[in-house]
């Protein structure tokens, strides 16, 4: 607990709760205004047309705040060159731990926001569609589920390198793959971790040229798939912090 | 306890570079042991692996008494102090703030924070942000984080690098004045002779690894035996006189070094190079400073 405490009092003035709360207001934004401008056909699934817009979204955005979450979070003891004064007062396995405990909040409140942002949306623009529970419920898993491996890659990345140009460069690269891979057939998809947003969606959206009329469906949740995921994460966790452990700093 | 640090065949291999090689080091309690070595001796390397920081390729090492492992290694660190390498810091935070962490992952009242704020002087600072302290005030910052709980053990590696003359007084003061206001042992790094010698009760010299002195202060000084310089008008005439008479001498550029001997023959030699016609001009009682003493024990492989 001492650890976790001290780990909080670090991030002070780093503003990261800023660039999440930044970054899930721009995502807000975006919302209203696609809202403001739906017609009745779409507000009357608004539930689905929001799961499929924060979709798109957190592929575009999340892996870039997750990365700078990460940077922020590591490179505040590779500025001061203070590992070797931790290694002194708390194990490297609790150094390893909290930093993830911290990251793992983070991806719970954006989950926790965005669920948040939707039922506002839902009261503010009187969506036509009941509140589907199980589908926010997948939305809420599925989202922090995907942040907690993204945001174990990153915390890997900045970890290691003292530099964090690579580890925030990897977040930017990986925004930009998981956004196209959304485009691509399934099978590729499931290649590149930070589309995984998209892959997990339970809802999909079809768009007609000729008609211009947008439909959208429920995709079974796939369950096996989230499974997947936490066993990856799981994975990065393991994997980072034996890096970690033998790491000499 | 009268021993605070003990190590027995300490060795650090890395890859075919032997860091260092059975490194057997006492530090007796109450003490400011000095740990002297020119750069890349090892002093870091040894320093770290007593903290447990680094692991040992071989050997073992004690501290407060207790022989360090990965599951006693920090209930034992709770008791020590460290400063190694370079001050540790969180730039962003205020002087106040870092300490205020350290109190937190070490369990102690933060009330703790004025009084070391005030044994390093910091006091006027405390509120200002890390990264605008000068290089002196980060160093003072990282001695009052490991003077925090009054440890009884501290070990500082180069903890005057970077300072003006000023800083490096005022610092030296402070590490002198430990083991008798606090009673604490300081295990001290330093590359510079005449730091050691303004600090140390004790002193351990380490050269490409290897112990290659400890012992006394005073005993260090002993290695350097008085000697009497002779400078002549006529060196190659003052070396026939002086060893016709069986005088024993050594040949220097600027004259003759004589073994120290009692006034009243040192008199004796002075009449007999004037009366063989030699010029004196002078005459003076030389002792080797700590430096000759270095590079004398070192072979003259090494210099500071």
């Amino acid at each position: 607990m001492r650890e976790m405490w001290a780990e909080l009092a670090k991030t002070r003035y780093r503003k990261i709760w800023l660039s999440i709360a930044g970054v899930m207001g721009m995502e807000l934004l975006w919302c209203f205004w696609i809202f403001s401008r739906a017609e009745g056909m779409e507000l009357s699934q608004g539930f689905y047309y929001g799961f499929v817009e924060f979709g798109v979204m957190n592929s575009i955005f999340l892996p870039v705040v997750l990365a700078v979450a990460a940077s922020r979070i590591w490179d505040t003891e590779h500025k001061g060159g203070t590992w070797k004064l931790l290694e002194t007062l708390e194990t490297k396995d609790a150094i390893y731990r909290c930093k993830f405990l911290l990251g793992a909040i983070y991806c719970m409140a954006i989950a926790a926001a965005q669920i948040i942002f939707l039922t506002a949306l839902s009261r503010m623009f009187h969506f036509g569609q009941k509140l589907p529970a199980d589908h926010m419920v997948w939305f809420g898993v599925s989202v922090f589920s995907v942040s907690l491996a993204v945001y174990l890659i990153q915390q890997i990345l900045s970890m290691y390198y003292e530099n964090q140009i690579i580890p925030l460069a990897a977040g930017l690269l990986g925004a930009f793959g998981g956004l196209f891979s959304n485009f691509l057939p399934s099978q590729i998809q499931r290649l590149v971790v930070w589309g995984y947003y998209g892959v997990l969606r339970s809802v999909n959206m079809d768009w007609d040229q000729d008609t211009k009329i947008i439909t959208l469906y429920e995709r079974p949740m796939d369950y096996g798939f989230l499974i997947f995921v936490l066993l990856l994460a799981a994975a990065l966790y393991l994997g980072g912090k034996k890096l970690f452990l033998r790491k000499e700093f | 306890m009268e021993t605070m640090i003990e190590t027995k065949g300490l060795t650090k291999r890395y890859g075919q570079r032997l860091s260092v090689s059975r490194l057997e080091l006492s530090v007796p309690t109450g003490c400011v042991y000095g740990f002297l070595g020119p750069n890349g001796a090892g002093k870091s390397t040894t320093m770290k692996m007593i903290l447990g920081l680094v692991k040992p390729t071989e050997g073992r090492v004690k501290v407060l008494g207790a022989e360090m492992n990965s599951r006693n290694r920090l209930a034992i660190l709770k008791n020590t102090g460290s400063l190694i390498e370079s001050p540790a810091y969180y730039g962003h935070l205020s002087g106040k703030e870092n300490l205020q962490i350290i109190c937190t992952l070490k369990n102690i009242p933060e009330k703790e924070i004025g009084h070391v704020l005030a044994v390093v002087r910091l006091e006027n600072q405390q509120h200002k942000k890390v990264s605008h302290y000068s290089l002196g005030m980060k160093q003072r910052l990282g001695l009052a984080c490991a003077l925090l709980g009054r440890p009884k053990l501290l070990l500082l590696d180069e903890p005057t690098n970077g300072l003006d003359p000023a800083g490096i007084q005022e610092i030296r003061e402070l590490i002198i004045s430990l083991p008798e206001q606090y009673g604490m042992t300081v295990l001290v790094s330093s590359h510079l002779l005449g730091e050691i010698d303004q600090m140390a009760d004790q002193v351990g010299i380490i050269d490409q690894g290897k112990l290659i002195f400890q012992d006394r202060l005073e005993a260090l000084h002993e290695h350097s035996r008085k000697k009497i310089y002779i400078r002549t008008m006529n060196q190659g005439l003052a070396e026939q006189i002086l060893s016709e008479k069986g005088i024993v001498y050594e040949t220097s550029e600027e004259g003759l070094l004589l073994p120290e001997m009692p006034d009243s023959r040192i008199a004796g030699c002075v009449s007999r190079l004037v009366s063989g016609g030699v010029g004196v001009i002078r005459v003076e009682e030389r002792q080797k400073n700590l430096e000759e003493i270095f590079l004398g024990l070192t072979g003259n492989r090494s210099s500071l």
